[in-house]
């Protein structure tokens, strides 16, 4: 009985060890697989593209070709890319066709001088103090261009008065009255400094891209005084050029600006970024008599011509990746059709070397679905040709 | 010839043959998980409806006869909301005059202070008359006279103009209203040469209703308190122009992204259907050829979509809501029978499969995208041996393969994946033993206020099977940097001090891709 009782227990003992035994690898095993939280991992994954939206006919091996080189561009949703070389310093012919919009063929895109405009500051007592201290008279006046009316901060409109025009299609001007005694002055006098800045604004897309400044280096400069730059009133044959300071001249009654008043630049970019002088760029002039001070800026942006975006179109690059040439939102034709369908036809000389040509479609309007009337051309991308070829 | 009349039926048999015929029909047409009781509910529509069937049998109308058998066929769940607080609240609103988005808020939360919350989803059958329905059908044949009308197919005209409803909304004699609407008379209409113009004059027309992005009604209303109201998001807005353009007879959709594949919130509009392609405009906005879905404007970010559903009347036997189990888990999302996938009719897209292990015996697995805040679902992939295809995903997005227990449990099956534009797939692995330095400007990719503000508290999170902090700190100038950042991983930045939004990015070359 005792032995047998003793052999039970050994059975026990075995028993009792080898569930230990497997509690430790159960518990090494889900040790490794969930240290603290559960977790799992795919071990495999794939895609596979659906074609039905997908290009079928280009050839794009990547095989390089000398001119004519074309891109047809016959579906949506694609960016095509084609390699070419010029054994010598060409001039090329380029034909492009895509589709392009701005406010005047979509009336809901925004209009391109939406929330455009000019900034003036002021800092009256001149005290180039660290803050824009509503007690001491500083002042801020904005007019949006096309909005008609003027608005900011710590203002007094009594007797102001403004006036907007287009003396181009790449430029628009702005003239302000601002009487004296809105700006807190009785009487002015040949002498007197304050403290002013003036900002351009430009909002391409309705938008902030960017903005320019007289004197402030920085967006949020405007909030202290301190990097304001300063006005003098003196009378015209004062005016010398070799000085920094801003300089307003004493208007003869009942004249208009005089060709002596000197205009200042804007020089700072202090929001965002201009790429030259034609996308955004600005100056102002000053005069006073003792009714009133008298403001005028000019801003040339070329945005007023442009279309507001550019959906299918074409480009050059080198190798390197650069941008020899591109279609840009200036300078299109109408391709007939839909109102958005548009062309370049243009000549450029290439560098002998090698290129790529490239094209890119948006989400719709192409060979494949038109979703308005297709243009007149009927090609549909990019080619170019040099400019012998094109003329035999 | 018009289409939808070609190929005209001559059925001469007895009503009693056109009720057996009917049952067959329904049958074949209701192949679906709970098959056998959609068979029942056929043969309860044959003889509740047994008056329009005999209408038209008798009067030897094969064509309407088919597009009531279209509407029985798909009467399935057909449903609207009543409650004592939706009627108190419409008769409410009803009484102001071009009531602001503020005033019909204010009035729902008085209501709803005053009434219980109860709220009864209502079969549509329970008020269907065979007299209603007749009275839809004709008017639908009616509105198909125009010259537009000769390149709707007999399919289109069922899915996409015949239907008595467009959402949940009450049935109503809807297509009477809009003809008494000046602007659609025969006149006006004749300058209309097809079905672009058509529609577009239409929606030239829907400026009345104004667009707002933070009101809609509770539930699906019907034309006569949409015009009443005269406010609403895109998806009402959208669904104006659906009662005005189908009752001219253009088939015409409600299409939408239930979210954005990189940014928070979705879209619906509207779509002409023709030739079997959707053509899609914003109601009440751009028309046709001047819509951009992903365009938002020069110099910002396109809206991705990574997945495109239609809403149809009839019932879509791939649709999650037919193929699960009751007990399975569902976003509400997917939770209609009547969604349509149609990526594929407007972007390039991919197949995504993936092969995974694990202990839960789910039947479906979901890929979620990332709306600003959480993780939120947009398909679904039946699981079949740990192996799950989800079909027809867009492209250039980043997906976390996820399963999906209850409303608020999500369990991810592996590392997020971004799919890139030529379909090529990418996984995230996150390497938490090499380091790297990171440099960040922005929290999100919109305008100026989305930058990295000096004196700021931020918090930076990478993913690791959930969000793992790198800890908060204060930006100490226009830039936040770790120097022990993790490689190949998925970053979250969170402005602890103001602000909302919140994007997803990678970090490439040093800098931030956003996702």
């Amino acid at each position: 009985m005792s032995r047998r009782y003793g052999g039970n227990s050994l059975k026990l003992i075995a028993f009792g060890l080898f569930a230990i035994i497997l509690l430790i690898v159960y518990w090494f095993y889900h040790h490794e697989k969930m240290p603290d939280e559960q977790r799992y991992q795919y071990d495999k994954i794939s895609t596979t593209n659906t074609e039905s939206l997908r290009e079928t006919a280009q050839d794009f091996s990547g095989k390089e070709t000398p001119l004519p080189i074309a891109i047809d561009a016959k579906t949506n949703f694609k960016d095509y890319s084609k390699r070419f070389y010029v054994p010598n310093d060409t001039d090329i012919h380029i034909f492009a066709v895509g589709e392009a919009a701005d406010y005047r063929t979509n009336p809901f895109l925004f209009r391109p001088w939406d929330n455009d405009g000019v900034e003036f500051f002021f800092d009256m007592q001149n005290e180039k103090n660290t803050v824009f201290d509503f007690n001491k008279g500083n002042r801020q006046y904005r007019i949006l261009w096309k909005s008609l009316k003027v608005d900011g901060q710590n203002l007094n409109l009594k007797g102001v008065k403004f006036r907007e025009s287009d003396p181009s299609n790449k430029t628009y001007l702005i003239d302000l009255l601002l009487p004296w005694k809105s700006l807190g002055f009785v009487t002015p006098h040949p002498g007197l400094k304050f403290g002013f800045d003036a900002t351009i604004i430009d909002c391409d897309n309705g938008s902030e891209k960017a903005k320019i400044d007289w004197h402030n280096k920085l967006d949020d400069d405007w909030k202290a005084t301190n990097h304001y730059g300063t006005i003098l009133l003196i009378r015209p044959n004062e005016y010398r050029s070799d000085t920094t300071e801003g300089r307003a001249l004493q208007r003869v009654k009942g004249h208009s600006f005089s060709e002596l008043t000197p205009f200042y630049q804007y020089h700072h970019v202090t929001v965002g970024y201009v790429t030259d002088p034609s996308d955004l760029s600005g100056k102002f002039r000053a005069e006073w008599d003792y009714d009133n001070l008298y403001l005028q800026v000019l801003v040339t942006d070329n945005i007023k011509t442009m279309a507001n975006a550019l959906f299918d179109y074409g480009w050059i690059e080198n190798p390197e990746g650069e941008m020899i040439w591109a279609m840009k939102n200036t300078g299109l034709r109408y391709a007939g059709g839909a109102k958005k369908n548009k062309f370049i036809d243009t000549c450029i000389r290439l560098k002998k070397g090698h290129y790529l040509l490239k094209y890119h479609t948006d989400e719709s309007h192409s060979p494949a679905k038109w979703d308005d009337a297709p243009p007149d051309t009927k090609f549909y991308g990019i080619r170019i040709t040099s400019q012998s070829k094109t003329r035999e | 010839m018009n289409n939808l009349f070609r190929g005209k039926i001559i059925i001469q048999a007895r009503q009693y043959a056109i009720y057996f015929l009917t049952v067959i029909g329904l049958h074949g047409l209701s192949s679906c998980y709970n098959g056998s009781s959609r068979s029942n509910q056929a043969e309860l529509y044959n003889k509740k409806y047994a008056g329009a069937i005999a209408q038209y049998h008798d009067a030897k109308d094969s064509l309407k006869l088919k597009a009531l058998r279209f509407i029985l066929a798909n009467l399935d769940d057909q449903f609207y909301f009543r409650s004592n607080w939706l009627d108190a609240y419409k008769n409410s609103i009803q009484s102001i005059n071009k009531p602001s988005t503020t005033q019909l808020a204010g009035k729902l939360d008085s209501i709803k202070r005053i009434y219980p919350a109860t709220i009864n989803k209502v079969s549509d059958t329970s008020v269907l008359t065979n007299t209603f329905l007749i009275r839809n059908i004709d008017e639908a044949f009616r509105s198909v006279n125009f010259k537009w009308s000769k390149d709707v197919s007999f399919t289109d005209f069922c899915e996409y103009v015949l239907p008595y409803k467009i959402g949940n909304e009450k049935p109503d004699y809807w297509r009477q209203l809009v003809w008494e609407q000046s602007y659609l008379n025969l006149d006006s209409l004749a300058r209309c040469d097809d079905a672009f113009s058509a529609t577009a004059y239409v929606n030239n027309h829907l400026n009345w209703m104004k667009g707002t992005l933070n009101y809609d009604y509770p539930t699906d209303i019907g034309y006569r308190e949409l015009k009443s109201i005269a406010t609403g998001s895109c998806y009402s807005i959208s669904r104006v122009a659906l009662f005005e353009m189908r009752s001219l007879g253009l088939p015409v959709a409600i299409d939408y992204t239930p979210s954005w594949g990189n940014r928070s919130e979705g879209h619906y509009w509207a779509a002409l259907i023709q030739n079997g392609k959707p053509y899609p405009l914003d109601a009440a906005g751009p028309n046709i050829g001047f819509y951009k879905i992903e365009y938002k404007g020069m110099d910002r970010i396109p809206y991705k979509i990574s997945k495109v559903f239609r809403q149809t009347f009839s019932i879509q036997k791939n649709s999650l809501q037919q193929l699960r189990h009751p007990a399975d888990a569902c976003p509400p999302v997917f939770e209609s029978s009547r969604i349509k996938d149609v990526t594929d009719q407007y972007i390039p897209v991919s197949d995504i499969k993936l092969r995974y292990h694990s202990a839960f015996k789910e039947r479906f697995a979901y890929l979620f995208t990332f709306n600003d805040k959480t993780w939120t679902p947009c398909y679904w992939g039946v699981i079949d041996d740990h192996v799950v295809t989800f079909k027809n995903m867009g492209r250039d997005i980043l997906y976390l393969p996820a399963l999906y227990l209850n409303s608020n449990e999500i369990i991810p099956l592996g590392d997020p994946f971004i799919v890139y534009k030529d379909g090529t797939v990418k996984q995230l692995k996150v390497n938490t033993k090499k380091r790297q330095p990171l440099k960040i400007t922005r929290k999100y990719p919109e305008d100026e206020t989305n930058k990295i503000k000096k004196g700021d508290l931020y918090e930076t999170l990478f993913w690791d099977n959930g969000w793992k902090s790198l800890g908060a700190k204060v930006a100490t100038a226009n830039e936040l940097t770790y120097n022990n950042a993790p490689m190949n991983a998925l970053f979250l930045v969170k402005d602890l001090t103001e602000g909302k939004q919140e994007r997803i990015f990678t970090y490439e070359n040093e800098s931030q891709v956003w996702w």
